[in-house]
């Protein structure tokens, strides 16, 4: 089963978002800031990480900088009500509307993206 | 003069025996519990729920035949009327966890070979020692409780299994004993054995066209339907499955193609389950959505047909009602407290919006 850790500061979107991945047949971890988000990751390894943009603390592309550095080729979905930022360290934006079913793509071509790299190598 | 008879009690009068009659139709404490929790989860399969629930009576009272499985039931009917469901609910209602069952996809099974991938390789096989088996001690009593050591296995599809695993499975359900790969013995007399099959359900539609699914009929050629439908899924079962394997099994039961008014119950009871998912999910912050009446008529021409039963429908609510909530949610269009009234739109899709908030005049007056 592949591991997905979901990061927002908004509770009821987080745990609403994991519920869903579960449905899907995902092990979904709900953390809602970014330091429990790196502490999840001293724990455990994760396939891909699904974060929000604007969060108190750090924000999300501070942490999908910080999380490749302990995990490489990472693929990290940046779930965003703004705009766009030019960074080689997140995979994919995806709006905040509109958000399902296009996270759920999203992610699957994501896993499998990264299946296919491992299968290459 | 004879005597008056002397009672060896030392009374005159002895006491009338008691002979009332008794009751054996009535179930226990713990299995009034199990049924009244099927009968709320489980719709329009009463046969199913009686079966099972006979089997788990026993089972509590020690009265199980020994040296054989809890009980072997096959459920035969058409896709979509939750044979698979019950096994779920079942596993829900004695361990909480409606996945808590070991589940057998007897498609994966047929080829010859690939029983090792339930019982290990055999010795002398490459893998030997190396192919976790399926069915082990261990994995059976996975997810016994200090109360409760039953055990639940799924056979899905059994019509698709090879003959490798007949032999097993006639093993299993007589003897209640499986021998691995590795030559250690599995004890299977605290299992309850379920297995599912489509067998007859091109029969079953055929027969039930114009007569079940959406059409209005009178009750008593309901009866005589159901009869028929009973009738030619058990021959079906009888011409595919040896009578070694039919006398081995303790109810076969056939599911019914639900009605839709059923299927209107199983709507009801999938949309409260979205709605203590997001209680569930989101605690004390959750709020709540109610569904008009042309909506749910929606969701049932959208999740259900005759040919597949309910078994769109909870994809149907998920794509339609679920992510949408979510949504919601992610935008801040949705606060905790909120009460949100799906109705349909004029052009087929669905429109949400909170419903206003009613003040009573209480709290008004605070």
């Amino acid at each position: 089963m592949k591991k997905i850790l979901v990061v927002d500061n908004d509770e009821m979107l987080c745990r609403l978002a994991c519920d869903i991945l579960h449905t899907e047949g995902y092990r979904a971890v709900p953390v809602t800031n970014a330091a429990d988000a790196m502490a999840a990751f001293e724990q455990e390894d994760f396939d891909l990480v699904v974060t929000d943009l604007g969060m108190p603390g750090m924000h999300g592309v501070e942490l999908a900088r910080a999380v490749q550095q302990k995990q490489p080729g990472l693929p990290v979905i940046v779930m965003t009500s703004y705009g766009e930022v030019e960074c080689e360290h997140v995979k994919l934006w995806l709006p905040k509307e509109y958000l399902f079913p296009r996270l759920l793509e999203k992610i699957r071509s994501c896993l499998a993206e990264g299946e296919a790299e491992k299968v290459a190598k | 003069m004879s005597e008056e008879p002397k009672s060896y009690a030392g009374s005159a009068v002895q006491e009338p025996l008691d002979t009332r009659a008794l009751d054996a139709t009535r179930h226990g404490e713990d299995t009034r519990e199990f049924e009244a929790f099927l009968r709320g989860r489980i719709v329009g399969q009463d046969a199913a729920i009686e079966a099972v629930t006979e089997l788990y009576q026993m089972f509590l009272v020690g009265m199980s035949a020994p040296d054989r499985p809890v009980g072997n039931l096959l459920f035969l009917g058409p896709t979509g009327s939750g044979k698979t469901y019950v096994v779920e609910v079942v596993a829900e209602a004695l361990f909480g966890n409606p996945h808590a069952f070991i589940k057998v996809d007897c498609a994966e099974f047929q080829e010859h070979h690939e029983i090792s991938k339930l019982i290990g390789s055999p010795p002398g096989y490459i893998g030997h020692l190396h192919t976790p088996p399926l069915l082990t001690q261990e994995s059976l009593a996975k997810y016994h409780t200090e109360k409760l050591k039953l055990s639940l296995i799924l056979f899905d599809e059994i019509e698709k299994a090879s003959e490798a695993l007949w032999q097993l499975l006639l093993g299993i359900l007589d003897k209640a004993s499986l021998t691995l790969g590795d030559n250690s013995h599995v004890d299977l007399s605290q299992c309850m054995i379920f297995m599912t099959s489509n067998l007859g359900a091109t029969e079953m539609s055929s027969l039930a066209e114009g007569g079940l699914g959406f059409a209005a009929r009178a009750p008593a050629v309901d009866a005589s339907l159901d009869e028929k439908i009973s009738r030619t899924a058990t021959e079906a079962a009888r011409r595919k499955f040896s009578p070694e394997f039919m006398n081995r099994l303790d109810k076969v039961v056939v599911f019914k193609t639900l009605r839709p008014e059923q299927l209107a119950q199983v709507l009801e009871l999938e949309l409260a389950k979205v709605q203590q998912r997001i209680t569930r999910a989101v605690g004390q912050n959750h709020f709540t959505f109610r569904c008009a009446p042309e909506v749910k008529q929606w969701l049932l021409q959208e999740g259900t047909d005759p040919k597949y039963g309910a078994r769109h429908l909870k994809r149907v609510i998920e794509k339609n009602i679920v992510y949408a909530l979510a949504n919601l949610v992610a935008t801040k269009q949705v606060a905790s407290g909120d009460c949100i009234e799906i109705t349909l739109k004029p052009d087929g899709g669905l429109a949400f919006r909170k419903a206003p908030v009613v003040v009573s005049r209480e709290s008004a007056a605070e």
